[in-house]
């Protein structure tokens, strides 16, 4: 243990257990440090360097079933005893208001320190490396676009948080996780219409991203999508069958039944799939799994923000709602075991359930087979957004492109759709499973105001029918 | 609550004394190299307490510190952003952000940072009431609305939260800006849902404020959002076709504020917005007048600076359907050979304040009374696309219009379309309107927008 992880854990180990004394049935302290450096690359010039650097504390406490947080920057033990007794008078004073008595499940206490900063260190690769290298990327995306790009940007960023977790179980865990991303957006005008794509790759580990990636899966791609776009029309409105590019697949487990399957959102009602434990709510063919242990995958860390290691969560199995997405708090409510989804955005934030990698496990169809019988439909691809509303289980999916499917075969190219569905229904409607798989969606997800780094993907998959938002009936 | 001694209140009551500790960063990135330098201090308070499952669940409360400097070097920007730094660490940041600005290319476009201005007029933001509110003010409101909910329907489940914020900042720039400001807020968030088998209706709604004086926290907030999320049952489908679309005070608000943030001067020199070469053009239907004014006392989004210390001025963006104006900062002011309108963010960026849309003469109700057939969008934006204009998106917190009524809530459905047509079909704004801190939202109707549903 090096001297810096020992002296946060000296700094941060007497106030849990200062926290028991003063009345805590479970506290938990949190330093938090994350350190990152970011470039942008627009219209040919590196123009912005940036360099951010946080530190701080979150101190959480249980009494008399009432939760107390608070937060504060820097490591500094003055701070810290004012933000327990804070979070601890807090607690207090909102505790003979609490109806719904809080409570977190009884966990074995983990040791540990994992370093996962990557095959290189951030400092391996210059600044000047890592400028040269995107401005390469803008200059392939520019040349692929065929001189119609009238706007390029390529971003790139990486960065090191280093967190440690103690609480009342005696948990003492350690963490140093590198992330690094790497985007590029072009913008492209024929005539009157002017289209956008936006190509983004990420990972959990160090600037070796920069030199593993080729071209052709992100600049290149982004600068010969665009032209596709410009050639293609708008989405027919109405209800069709729909088909889904693993680019997509990804974002509709994670939209339609993630978020539905987070225990907050099952325990407090608010979710579609409160009181549906073990039932089906899919069609046999559907296997949906949550995985935070996948290396190098953009929304796996070791340890979720309660110090609960790393899991394979398999929500949905054949078909039947199998687990759920669960913090300490959760796991106790639902007399089961935390499965490692508690997840803060910062020290300024207390944990809540939240997704990692969430994917659709492959089947057996092939393309063709998915293509085979449908006369009119759409076939999705470049998964862009999307959202949820559970307690309606009501989800919308932002493609980049798509393509109409006519008697069975590909025809003209589409762009910007949207599809919106009910998650029981359309899990329910689908009716093919792929037997290929990718997963390349790093990204942002956002829940109560807090954002955390998650991954999706999944195969090809065909739902027999789905709202799509477009122009014409 | 209180927490003298580190973090006491008073510093955000006196802003002034941050003014050094900007002041500071700025000389040392001088002495570091940088042509010109800016740097933010900036601290804030708040307190949140949150509801779950129609109880409260937690109270949280924060402290912040944060410090950022911008430093250029041939017009090639390089930023350093610090929370929770020390004091000491201020030469180091300095001297990173000088060294990430040499590190970027050579701008030919950046002339200046601007010149320290005094705006038209400098808007009231910090009430010191709500700096002495507590912890006991916002569980009382939050048991209130909580009880008021359940006197609607008992078994409705409420989440939301309830908060109070204040902050202080200082902020100095190379070229002589010196300002030091603070701000307060507070608001009330309810979100709700009724269940009845496995029929599900929902609704969420929130007030804030800037000043105590114009907040209402009284329980009729958690009440109304209940029965609205009554009223949200037994949703149906609607057969696809073209339609009259009604926009409601805030799904209204959102795609005007979409439409300004398309108005942004980087998005169109860039070249990436729907309103390249739009410029004094019509973009839509002579109903359509937006200003956006900054300068508003107690607004939600007023201020008399923007992030690079440059005062704010009041833009009419779109004129009678006419693209008037776009919003600048320092750096699209000097390249457009214009002037700055003061809506710089500290990256770069640009964003707007305060929206005022210009209202019609009949109520929402008329409005809403005059159609036929049509659907009426409560809450959600139309989400365009800001670089082609495409809009597809869902209707989520939407209502079937009939004979001049509200008949039932709307199921699954969607709209598509392209927002400058979409504009062109706007043919009402309402002249009564929902009453957010200098935020007037009234009701807009747009006709024949396609809405995707049921069949095809």
């Amino acid at each position: 243990m090096s001297d810096l992880v020992r002296q946060v854990f000296d700094l941060i180990l007497p106030a849990v257990e200062r926290a028991r004394r003063l009345g805590a049935t479970f506290a938990d302290v949190r330093a938090v440090s994350s350190t990152g450096s970011s470039l942008l690359v627009q219209d040919e010039r590196a123009e912005k360097m940036f360099h951010s650097h946080s530190a701080g504390i979150g101190v959480r406490v249980l009494v008399d079933g009432s939760w107390g947080f608070a937060s504060c920057d820097g490591f500094d033990r003055r701070q810290l005893e004012d933000g327990l007794e804070q979070a601890m008078a807090l607690a207090r004073l909102a505790a003979p208001v609490v109806a719904d008595r809080g409570m977190v499940a009884s966990v074995e206490p983990v040791r540990d320190e994992v370093r996962r900063l990557g095959r290189l260190e951030v400092d391996q690769i210059s600044l000047e490396e890592k400028r040269r290298r995107c401005l390469e990327h803008e200059r392939l995306a520019l040349a692929a676009g065929e001189g119609k790009i009238v706007n390029s940007m390529v971003g790139y960023g990486d960065a090191v948080r280093r967190q440690w977790v103690v609480n009342t179980a005696g948990t003492q865990v350690y963490t140093e996780l590198g992330r690094a991303r790497l985007s590029c957006q072009v913008t492209a005008i024929e005539g009157k219409v002017r289209q956008r794509n936006f190509q983004v790759l990420g990972h959990q580990g160090g600037p070796e991203l920069l030199l593993d990636v080729a071209p052709e899966q992100i600049s290149v791609k982004a600068g010969r999508k665009v032209l596709e776009q410009l050639r293609a029309k708008k989405a027919p409105a109405g209800e069709f069958p729909v088909v889904f590019h693993p680019t997509i697949s990804g974002l509709l487990a994670h939209e339609a039944l993630g978020h539905n399957a987070e225990g907050d959102s099952v325990w407090t009602g608010q979710s579609i799939l409160a009181g549906k434990f073990g039932e089906p709510i899919a069609s046999p063919l559907v296997t949906i799994v949550d995985d935070s242990t996948l290396a190098g995958k953009y929304g796996s860390e070791p340890y979720d923000s309660e110090g609960v290691a790393a899991r394979t969560r398999t929500i949905v199995k054949d078909g039947v709602l199998t687990e759920l997405l669960h913090s300490l708090e959760t796991a106790g409510q639902f007399q089961t075991q935390p499965n490692g989804c508690g997840r803060a955005q910062d020290h300024t934030s207390p944990p809540i359930c939240r997704m990692s990698n969430t994917f659709f496990q492959p089947g057996e169809s092939t393309f063709e087979e998915m293509l085979a019988g449908i006369e009119r439909g759409i076939y999705l691809r470049e998964g862009h957004e999307g959202y949820v509303y559970p307690e309606r289980g009501q989800f919308l999916c932002r493609a980049h492109e798509a393509q109409m499917i006519e008697h069975g075969r590909l025809g003209e190219p589409l762009r910007d759709v949207s599809v919106s569905g009910l998650l029981v229904e359309t899990l329910m409607n689908i009716d093919k499973v792929g037997g290929d798989f990718e997963m390349i969606f790093p990204g942002t997800c956002g829940k109560s105001g807090q954002g955390v780094p998650t991954d999706c993907g999944g195969p090809h998959l065909r739902v027999s029918k789905m709202v799509v938002g477009g122009e014409s009936a | 609550m209180s927490r003298e001694g580190h973090n006491s209140t008073a510093e955000i009551e006196r802003p002034e004394a941050l003014l050094p500790g900007a002041a500071r960063a700025v000389e040392l990135a001088r002495k570091a190299g940088a042509e010109w330098a800016d740097a933010s201090v900036s601290l804030s308070r708040g307190l949140n307490v949150v509801v779950e499952k129609s109880s409260i669940k937690s109270a949280e409360a924060d402290w912040s510190r944060h410090l950022s400097i911008r430093a250029y070097v041939g017009g090639g920007m390089g930023y350093v952003s610090s929370s929770g730094a020390a004091a000491s660490d201020l030469a180091e940041l300095a001297e990173k952000a000088v060294a990430l600005a040499r590190s970027a290319s050579p701008d030919p476009d950046f002339a200046a940072l601007p010149d320290p201005q005094s705006p038209s007029r400098i808007p009231v933001t910090f009430d010191p009431k709500i700096l002495s509110l507590t912890a006991d003010d916002i569980i009382g409101w939050t048991c209130g609305n909580l009880e008021a909910a359940r006197g609607v329907r008992s078994d409705a489940i409420i989440s939301g939260d309830a908060a109070f914020s204040a902050g202080a900042g200082a902020f100095a720039s190379s070229s002589g800006i010196r300002i030091a400001r603070n701000s307060t807020s507070v608001y009330l968030s309810f979100f709700a849902v009724v269940k009845d088998g496995s029929d599900v209706g929902s609704f969420a709604d929130h007030t804030s404020a800037r000043f105590l004086d114009d907040f209402d926290p009284s329980p009729e907030l958690a009440a109304r959002i209940t029965r609205r999320a009554l009223e949200y049952r037994k949703a149906r489908r609607v057969p696809t076709g073209r339609t009259t679309l009604v926009l409601g005070p805030r799904a209204a608000f959102d795609l005007v504020a979409d439409l300004v943030s398309a108005a942004s001067a980087e998005s169109i020199q860039r070249r990436r917005s729907l309103l390249v070469d739009r410029l004094d053009g019509t973009i839509g239907s002579e109903l359509l007048t937006v200003t956006d004014d900054g300068l508003i006392d107690r607004g939600l989004y007023s201020g008399p600076y923007d992030a690079e210390g440059a005062a704010r001025r009041v833009v009419t963006v779109f004129d009678r359907g006419r693209f008037n104006a776009a919003l600048h900062n320092s750096y699209t002011a000097h390249k457009a050979k214009t002037q700055n309108t003061g809506h710089g963010q500290r990256t770069g960026g640009i964003s707007s304040t305060n929206l005022q849309i210009a209202r019609g003469e009949h109520s929402a109700a008329e409005l809403i009374g005059e159609v036929e057939d049509g659907v009426y969008l409560e809450i959600g934006s139309l989400d365009p696309d800001l670089t082609s204009g495409d809009v597809s998106t869902s209707l989520d917190f939407a209502f079937k219009i009939e004979k001049g009524e509200l008949a039932y809530p709307v199921a699954n459905a969607m709209v598509g379309g392209s927002l400058l047509e979409l504009l062109g079909d706007l043919d009402a704004v309402s002249a009564d309107y929902r009453d957010d801190p200098g935020n007037p939202k009234p009701t807009i109707r747009i006709r024949d927008v396609q809405i995707s549903s049921e069949g095809d």
